[in-house]
């Protein structure tokens, strides 16, 4: 019997063969749905590629019509590339390592409109109906005047809690609460009963004088001094509970005068609020421009935070890092030369405003710790019709333990003409110069700082039929050429500041103090009428409460008083008793 | 299952060499308890094609062992973690480890350093063992076979001869 059959090289050679040639046959494919399913998994968005084709003899792939679905809007392609082609360094693709020597990525454009919607990928934030209008309404331009009418009072008063009501309500409730002490006070210690009680019982002793004689004398005068001594400390009590009662009394006064106020700082508050007074004019470019810009700064900051974690492995992992997943286990990682991830040099062509803008991508890297370089791109174009010169440069410096990500901008002389915001009118003319920079240190400190200067502007803003205010904003931006804007940044990326500070700031506030000047008058009576009208039924509600309460004060007094007759009642009682005349039967009296 | 079960009773009453089919239950107990496409793997089915061994039986194994390398999954990964974090085998480790081979080869993969720790260490018993059990077999209990009168005379050939070993 023989140990070997070397026929089985043929058989293994043949079956081997078959699957070997069906994996070249179908890999592109499968590449393709692997890509398609897994990347949108992790992306939580769609992902879409019309071709894959890779070459194992060239170590080279070429993808054509890359797609990545907006998840906060799936008729929207978040970025869109024509083609994608790079050479693969094969015998690190060996250690499951991907490092890509170059690439060339053409057509690449930002915020496409889908030809088809997406599907929609779970994701807990597209739960939240007000993130996602957020989200949506981050149109970055001239916003809507419109927004800067002046609401009615009963508008106001609908959306705003009132402090002299809820104040109102509260010192209702406690005086209500008091009256109800007070009368459960009284229910136990000022028992009725025990009034008649007391009266029945100087009733007997009096009873008790008239029919007895000197036998029980000693007895009866004991029994005086102690029914005075219960009198007594009935009136004491009664005093104490008196004296808690007057506190508690005050104190519900103290709660209704101060209610007399509220009406005046509720009145004050809301005026500063929504009236637009020079001061309101003087920040209303901050206000109008704050909203849409954090809009689209969130959808920024949402972008880098999923993007991260891909870019900033450990160098290697903790044990309790490793999650057991049944059937596939755990990659465990050692001491690695090289990232699993390269990308050493990419050249890029990116559309900008229907301008092809050239750039730059180098050492981008899953772990920049073991890699030791930091990620830089540079994007650069020159003159052309729409700007003189753009430059964009990202370095994402993630190599130590500190990150340090820049972002610096500079767009120079970029033509303004034609650019049209909803409700905002329309750039006649004009041209735009922007620069900044922005720095992330460990992923969440933000420092920032953008300034942008328009020049020769000319401004149509259409008016607006009813909307003084917002016509007289109108005529008074129609008229200039020069804006300065300048956007600090500052705090943490969940939590963090604008600064914006503007020349239109002066131009906007003269225009609102010119118009806001009588409108405001009438809104300000309004307004305190409202306010009135609406808590007065409470303060008056809380007012009734304290005639009730001060209403128990009689039952105090009728008690105090009763006590005090049946007092003066049993000592007359009891001092009859102690200087009875000494009679001797058949009426003799003694000589002394 | 009846099938499979015919193809033991065939084998074992076969002509072939014990160490054929246990080695043959062996390998497909290896290859049954790793993942099926990781290299090392290939090459065992590589070696399955040129050994003598009995296929028949390593395709029983392979089915198997499978199952019970489901039910075994956590434990494979206990040992694969243990052994490759073990604090004093790290420097072995990270030499290992910088061969791309061993890395192509997903031998810092838990279950697969798991796996095939464990199935080398039992596929060397469980071919003494089943190398006993068949010498056993066929000392005691083939001979009965060919004793039973009634699948003789019930002339059940087909089964009679598969049982039999198909008049190997």
């Amino acid at each position: 019997m023989k140990f070997f059959r070397w026929q089985g090289v043929i058989a293994f050679a043949l079956i081997g063969g078959g699957i070997a040639a069906f994996s070249m046959l179908f890999m592109d494919g499968m590449i393709e749905r692997g890509i398609e399913e897994n990347g949108s998994q992790a992306a939580k968005t769609q992902i879409d590629l019309a071709s894959l084709s890779t070459s194992l003899l060239s170590q080279a792939a070429r993808i054509d019509g890359l797609e990545v679905a907006n998840p906060n809007n799936n008729m929207e392609n978040l970025l869109q590339v024509e083609n994608l082609s790079m050479d693969i360094d094969g015998t690190k693709a060996l250690a499951r390592k991907i490092v890509i020597d170059d690439l060339q990525a053409n057509g690449i454009r930002l915020n496409q409109k889908r030809r088809s919607p997406a599907k929609i990928i779970s994701s807990p934030d597209k739960d939240d109906p007000a993130k996602q209008k957020s989200e949506e309404s981050g149109s970055i331009g001239l916003p809507g005047l419109g927004g800067i009418d002046i609401k009615s009072p009963e508008e106001i008063l609908k959306s705003e809690k009132l402090e002299t009501l809820e104040a109102a309500n509260r010192a209702k409730e406690t005086i209500e609460n008091l009256e109800s002490k007070w009368k459960n006070k009284f229910a136990t210690d000022l028992n009725p009963n025990s009034l008649k009680e007391t009266q029945q019982k100087l009733k007997q002793l009096q009873e008790k004088v008239k029919s007895g004689g000197l036998a029980s004398v000693p007895e009866t005068i004991q029994e005086f001094k102690s029914l005075q001594k219960e009198i007594q400390d009935r009136i004491s009590r009664i005093a104490s509970l008196k004296s808690e009662f007057e506190k508690d009394v005050q104190a519900a006064k103290k709660q209704l005068a101060e209610l007399k106020n509220l009406p005046k700082k509720d009145f004050d508050r809301l005026k500063k609020k929504y009236s637009l007074n020079a001061e309101g004019g003087g920040n209303a470019l901050g206000t109008l421009i704050e909203g849409p810009l954090k809009a689209k700064l969130d959808k920024a900051w949402k972008a880098y935070k999923m993007l991260s974690p891909y870019l900033n492995k450990p160098k290697t992992p903790a044990a309790e890092d490793y999650q057991y997943v049944r059937g596939k286990g755990v990659d465990v990682r050692f001491a690695q030369s090289h990232p699993d991830f390269l990308l050493r040099h990419a050249n890029l062509s990116m559309s900008l405003l229907d301008t092809e803008v050239k750039g730059e991508l180098k050492d981008l890297t899953d772990n920049p710790k073991v890699y030791g370089k930091p990620a830089v791109m540079d994007f650069q174009a020159g003159k052309n019709d729409k700007f003189d010169s753009f430059n964009l440069n990202a370095e994402l410096d993630k190599t130590d333990s500190q990150s340090k990500d820049t972002l610096k901008i500079n767009f120079k002389g970029l033509n303004l003409q034609g650019i049209q915001s909803e409700g905002a009118g329309k750039i006649k003319g004009g041209l735009a110069n922007i620069k900044g920079q922005l720095k992330i240190t460990n992923e969440n400190d933000l420092d920032g700082s953008f300034k942008a200067e328009l020049e020769n502007i000319s401004l149509s803003i259409p008016k607006q039929g009813g909307n003084e205010l917002a016509n007289t904003i109108a005529d008074s931006l129609s008229a200039i050429d020069r804006i300065n804007i300048t956007v600090g940044i500052n705090g943490t990326i969940e939590n963090y500041q604008l600064d914006i500070q503007s020349n239109l700031n002066d131009i906007i506030s003269g225009a609102v103090k010119s118009a806001l000047a009588g409108k405001m008058k009438g809104f300000e009576d309004s307004l305190m009428k409202a306010i009135q009208q609406k808590a007065g039924g409470s303060i008056a509600g809380a007012n009734g409460s304290l005639s009730g309460l001060l209403g128990q004060n009689k039952i105090l007094e009728e008690n105090q008083s009763a006590y005090g007759g049946l007092l003066g009642q049993a000592k007359g009682g009891a001092s009859g008793i102690k200087s009875p005349p000494l009679s001797l039967p058949g009426g003799f009296k003694l000589p002394f | 299952m009846i099938h499979q079960l015919l193809k033991i009773f065939k084998a074992l009453n076969s002509d072939e060499k014990p160490w054929q089919l246990s080695l043959g239950l062996a390998f497909g107990g290896i290859i049954g308890l790793m993942p099926l496409w990781t290299p090392h793997n290939i090459f065992l089915i590589f070696l399955a094609f040129i050994i003598n061994l009995n296929f028949a039986l390593l395709i029983v194994g392979l089915v198997f062992f499978s199952g019970i390398a489901y039910i075994l999954d956590p434990i494979f990964h206990q040992i694969g973690l243990t052994v490759l974090t073990a604090e004093g085998m790290q420097d072995f480790w990270n030499g290992f480890f910088s061969n791309p081979i061993f890395l192509f080869d997903r031998l810092n993969n838990t279950l697969v350093m798991g796996s095939l720790l464990f199935s080398f260490a039992a596929s060397v018993p469980l071919f003494f063992l089943l190398n006993f059990l068949i010498r056993k077999y066929r000392q005691h209990i083939q001979g009965i076979f060919e004793k039973i009168p009634i699948l003789n005379s019930l002339k059940i050939a087909k089964v009679y001869d598969t049982l039999s070993g198909g008049g190997k």
